[in-house]
Protein backbone atom coordinates (compact mmCIF):
# COMPACT_ATOMS: atom_id res chain seq x y z
CA UNK A 1 0.00 0.00 0.00
CA UNK A 2 1.72 3.28 -1.06
CA UNK A 3 1.79 6.26 1.95
CA UNK A 4 3.20 8.86 -0.57
CA UNK A 5 3.47 10.61 -3.59
CA UNK A 6 6.07 12.48 -4.81
CA UNK A 7 5.60 15.77 -6.66
CA UNK A 8 7.72 18.17 -8.66
CA UNK A 9 6.50 21.58 -9.25
CA UNK A 10 7.80 24.58 -10.98
CA UNK A 11 6.92 28.29 -11.00
CA UNK A 12 5.61 31.33 -12.97
CA UNK A 13 7.95 33.94 -14.76
CA UNK A 14 8.76 37.15 -12.99
CA UNK A 15 5.83 38.80 -13.89
CA UNK A 16 3.49 36.15 -12.77
CA UNK A 17 2.34 34.86 -16.28
CA UNK A 18 2.32 31.49 -17.27
CA UNK A 19 1.74 27.83 -15.56
CA UNK A 20 2.94 26.28 -12.72
CA UNK A 21 3.33 22.69 -13.92
CA UNK A 22 3.27 20.05 -11.40
CA UNK A 23 3.88 16.19 -12.06
CA UNK A 24 2.98 14.16 -9.48
CA UNK A 25 5.20 10.59 -9.34
CA UNK A 26 4.89 7.11 -7.34
CA UNK A 27 8.42 6.76 -5.84
CA UNK A 28 11.14 9.15 -4.54
CA UNK A 29 13.52 7.62 -6.85
CA UNK A 30 11.43 8.33 -10.05
CA UNK A 31 10.56 12.18 -8.47
CA UNK A 32 15.09 12.25 -7.99
CA UNK A 33 15.37 10.88 -12.23
CA UNK A 34 12.79 13.57 -13.02
CA UNK A 35 14.14 16.32 -10.86
CA UNK A 36 17.54 15.66 -11.96
CA UNK A 37 16.84 15.94 -15.55
CA UNK A 38 15.73 19.67 -15.26
CA UNK A 39 18.01 22.21 -14.09
CA UNK A 40 16.52 23.75 -10.81
CA UNK A 41 13.95 21.52 -10.71
CA UNK A 42 13.35 20.06 -6.75
CA UNK A 43 10.69 17.23 -5.30
CA UNK A 44 9.33 16.82 -2.12
CA UNK A 45 7.30 13.99 -0.62
CA UNK A 46 3.78 14.42 0.35
CA UNK A 47 1.13 11.58 2.20
CA UNK A 48 -1.03 10.26 0.07
CA UNK A 49 -3.67 11.72 1.73
CA UNK A 50 -2.99 15.45 0.85
CA UNK A 51 -2.67 14.96 -2.70
CA UNK A 52 -5.15 16.50 -5.37
CA UNK A 53 -8.05 14.00 -5.87
CA UNK A 54 -6.88 13.06 -9.74
CA UNK A 55 -3.41 12.25 -8.26
CA UNK A 56 -4.66 10.46 -5.47
CA UNK A 57 -6.60 8.30 -7.95
CA UNK A 58 -4.16 7.88 -11.01
CA UNK A 59 -1.17 6.43 -8.88
CA UNK A 60 -3.35 4.44 -6.68
CA UNK A 61 -5.12 2.81 -10.32
CA UNK A 62 -1.34 2.34 -11.17
CA UNK A 63 -0.31 0.33 -8.76
CA UNK A 64 -3.43 -1.17 -8.69
CA UNK A 65 -5.05 -0.04 -5.56
CA UNK A 66 -8.58 0.79 -4.89
CA UNK A 67 -8.90 4.53 -3.60
CA UNK B 1 12.29 27.84 -11.89
CA UNK B 2 10.14 30.00 -13.52
CA UNK B 3 8.35 28.97 -16.80
CA UNK B 4 7.43 32.01 -19.48
CA UNK B 5 4.98 31.52 -21.65
CA UNK B 6 6.93 32.40 -25.10
CA UNK B 7 4.22 32.93 -27.86
CA UNK B 8 4.41 33.02 -31.52
CA UNK B 9 5.19 36.07 -33.83
CA UNK B 10 2.00 35.22 -36.03
CA UNK B 11 -0.27 35.08 -32.95
CA UNK B 12 -0.07 39.23 -32.54
CA UNK B 13 -1.27 39.82 -36.29
CA UNK B 14 -3.58 36.99 -35.64
CA UNK B 15 -5.15 38.42 -32.92
CA UNK B 16 -5.77 41.93 -34.06
CA UNK B 17 -7.04 40.67 -38.48
CA UNK B 18 -9.21 38.31 -35.95
CA UNK B 19 -8.52 35.41 -36.81
CA UNK B 20 -8.90 34.41 -32.89
CA UNK B 21 -11.77 34.77 -30.33
CA UNK B 22 -9.96 33.57 -27.16
CA UNK B 23 -12.91 33.72 -25.20
CA UNK B 24 -15.25 31.10 -27.68
CA UNK B 25 -12.27 29.31 -29.24
CA UNK B 26 -11.71 25.40 -28.48
CA UNK B 27 -8.22 26.12 -27.14
CA UNK B 28 -5.71 22.76 -27.06
CA UNK B 29 -2.43 21.82 -25.71
CA UNK B 30 0.19 20.52 -28.37
CA UNK B 31 2.84 18.46 -27.24
CA UNK B 32 6.73 18.73 -28.81
CA UNK B 33 9.69 16.63 -28.09
CA UNK B 34 13.02 18.24 -27.49
CA UNK B 35 14.29 17.67 -30.43
CA UNK B 36 11.37 19.50 -32.55
CA UNK B 37 11.31 22.46 -30.21
CA UNK B 38 8.63 24.83 -31.36
CA UNK B 39 9.75 28.66 -32.97
CA UNK B 40 8.84 31.91 -33.02
CA UNK B 41 8.45 31.42 -36.54
CA UNK B 42 5.83 28.87 -36.08
CA UNK B 43 2.22 29.77 -36.95
CA UNK B 44 0.29 26.87 -37.48
CA UNK B 45 -0.30 23.08 -35.89
CA UNK B 46 0.60 21.78 -39.04
CA UNK B 47 4.50 23.77 -38.51
CA UNK B 48 4.78 21.10 -35.79
CA UNK B 49 6.26 17.99 -34.65
CA UNK B 50 4.26 16.50 -31.93
CA UNK B 51 4.35 13.56 -30.25
CA UNK B 52 2.56 10.29 -30.26
CA UNK B 53 -0.89 10.75 -27.61
CA UNK B 54 -1.11 7.39 -27.09
CA UNK B 55 -1.93 6.85 -23.13
CA UNK B 56 -2.83 10.70 -22.89
CA UNK B 57 -5.93 12.19 -21.47
CA UNK B 58 -7.24 15.03 -23.10
CA UNK B 59 -5.60 17.95 -23.95
CA UNK B 60 -8.80 20.06 -24.51
CA UNK B 61 -8.42 23.23 -22.23
CA UNK B 62 -11.40 25.59 -20.88
CA UNK B 63 -11.16 28.93 -20.67
CA UNK B 64 -12.50 30.50 -18.10
CA UNK B 65 -12.72 34.58 -19.38
CA UNK B 66 -11.08 36.18 -21.76
CA UNK B 67 -11.96 39.67 -20.78
CA UNK B 68 -10.30 43.04 -19.99
CA UNK B 69 -10.24 45.00 -16.88
CA UNK B 70 -8.64 48.93 -16.80
CA UNK B 71 -6.83 48.26 -20.41
CA UNK B 72 -5.66 44.63 -20.04
CA UNK B 73 -7.24 41.75 -21.25
CA UNK B 74 -6.19 38.32 -19.61
CA UNK B 75 -6.89 35.23 -20.78
CA UNK B 76 -7.77 33.20 -17.82
CA UNK B 77 -8.11 29.27 -18.17
CA UNK B 78 -9.14 26.23 -15.86
CA UNK B 79 -6.49 24.23 -14.48
CA UNK B 80 -5.76 21.35 -16.71
CA UNK B 81 -4.78 18.14 -15.41
CA UNK B 82 -2.49 15.07 -18.11
CA UNK B 83 -3.00 12.06 -17.50
CA UNK B 84 -0.97 9.33 -18.29
CA UNK B 85 -3.05 5.44 -18.81
CA UNK B 86 0.65 3.96 -19.86
CA UNK B 87 4.18 5.66 -20.85
CA UNK B 88 3.64 8.64 -22.95
CA UNK B 89 6.14 9.82 -25.54
CA UNK B 90 8.40 12.07 -23.86
CA UNK B 91 7.92 15.52 -24.42
CA UNK B 92 9.47 19.34 -23.51
CA UNK B 93 7.56 21.73 -24.89
CA UNK B 94 4.29 22.37 -24.15
CA UNK B 95 2.22 24.44 -27.06
CA UNK B 96 -0.76 26.15 -26.43
CA UNK B 97 -3.26 26.98 -30.08
CA UNK B 98 -6.69 27.13 -30.86
CA UNK B 99 -8.57 24.12 -32.73
CA UNK B 100 -11.16 26.15 -34.16
CA UNK B 101 -10.20 28.58 -36.51
CA UNK B 102 -9.16 26.90 -40.09
CA UNK B 103 -5.26 26.21 -39.85
CA UNK B 104 -5.23 25.80 -36.33
CA UNK B 105 -3.25 28.79 -35.46
CA UNK B 106 -1.03 28.93 -32.59
CA UNK B 107 -0.53 31.32 -29.68
CA UNK B 108 2.49 30.73 -27.69
CA UNK B 109 4.60 28.18 -25.66
CA UNK B 110 5.75 26.45 -22.37
CA UNK B 111 9.08 24.93 -22.18
CA UNK B 112 8.94 22.56 -19.15
CA UNK B 113 13.30 22.37 -18.95
CA UNK B 114 13.81 19.22 -19.71
CA UNK B 115 12.34 16.33 -21.37
CA UNK B 116 9.87 14.28 -19.46
CA UNK B 117 8.17 10.71 -20.22
CA UNK B 118 5.32 10.57 -17.91
CA UNK B 119 5.13 6.83 -16.70
CA UNK B 120 1.32 5.35 -15.65
CA UNK B 121 -0.20 6.40 -13.33
CA UNK B 122 1.65 10.24 -13.23
CA UNK B 123 0.03 13.06 -13.68
CA UNK B 124 0.69 16.57 -14.73
CA UNK B 125 -1.32 19.16 -13.77
CA UNK B 126 -0.98 22.99 -15.36
CA UNK B 127 -2.11 25.59 -12.64
CA UNK B 128 -2.82 28.94 -14.57
CA UNK B 129 -2.41 31.42 -12.48
CA UNK B 130 -5.94 32.65 -11.75
CA UNK B 131 -5.69 36.12 -11.74
CA UNK B 132 -2.73 37.29 -13.85
CA UNK B 133 -3.83 34.69 -16.78
CA UNK B 134 -1.95 32.56 -19.07
CA UNK B 135 -1.48 35.33 -21.02
CA UNK B 136 -2.49 39.10 -21.43
CA UNK B 137 -2.06 42.28 -23.14
CA UNK B 138 -1.85 46.07 -22.22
Amino acid sequence: MITHGYLIESRTDANGRGVNFRLCVATEARAKEVADSVPGRTWRQVPIGELRDVERANLLRAVGEAP
Amino acid sequence: MTIAFQKFDQFVEDAWKGVHNLSTGALKLALCAAANAPVAGNSQLGDLTQINYANLSTRAITTVSCEQLSGTVRLLLTDHVLTASGTVAAFRYIVLYNDTPSGDPLLGFWDYGGSLTLLNGETLSLDFDGSAGAMYCS
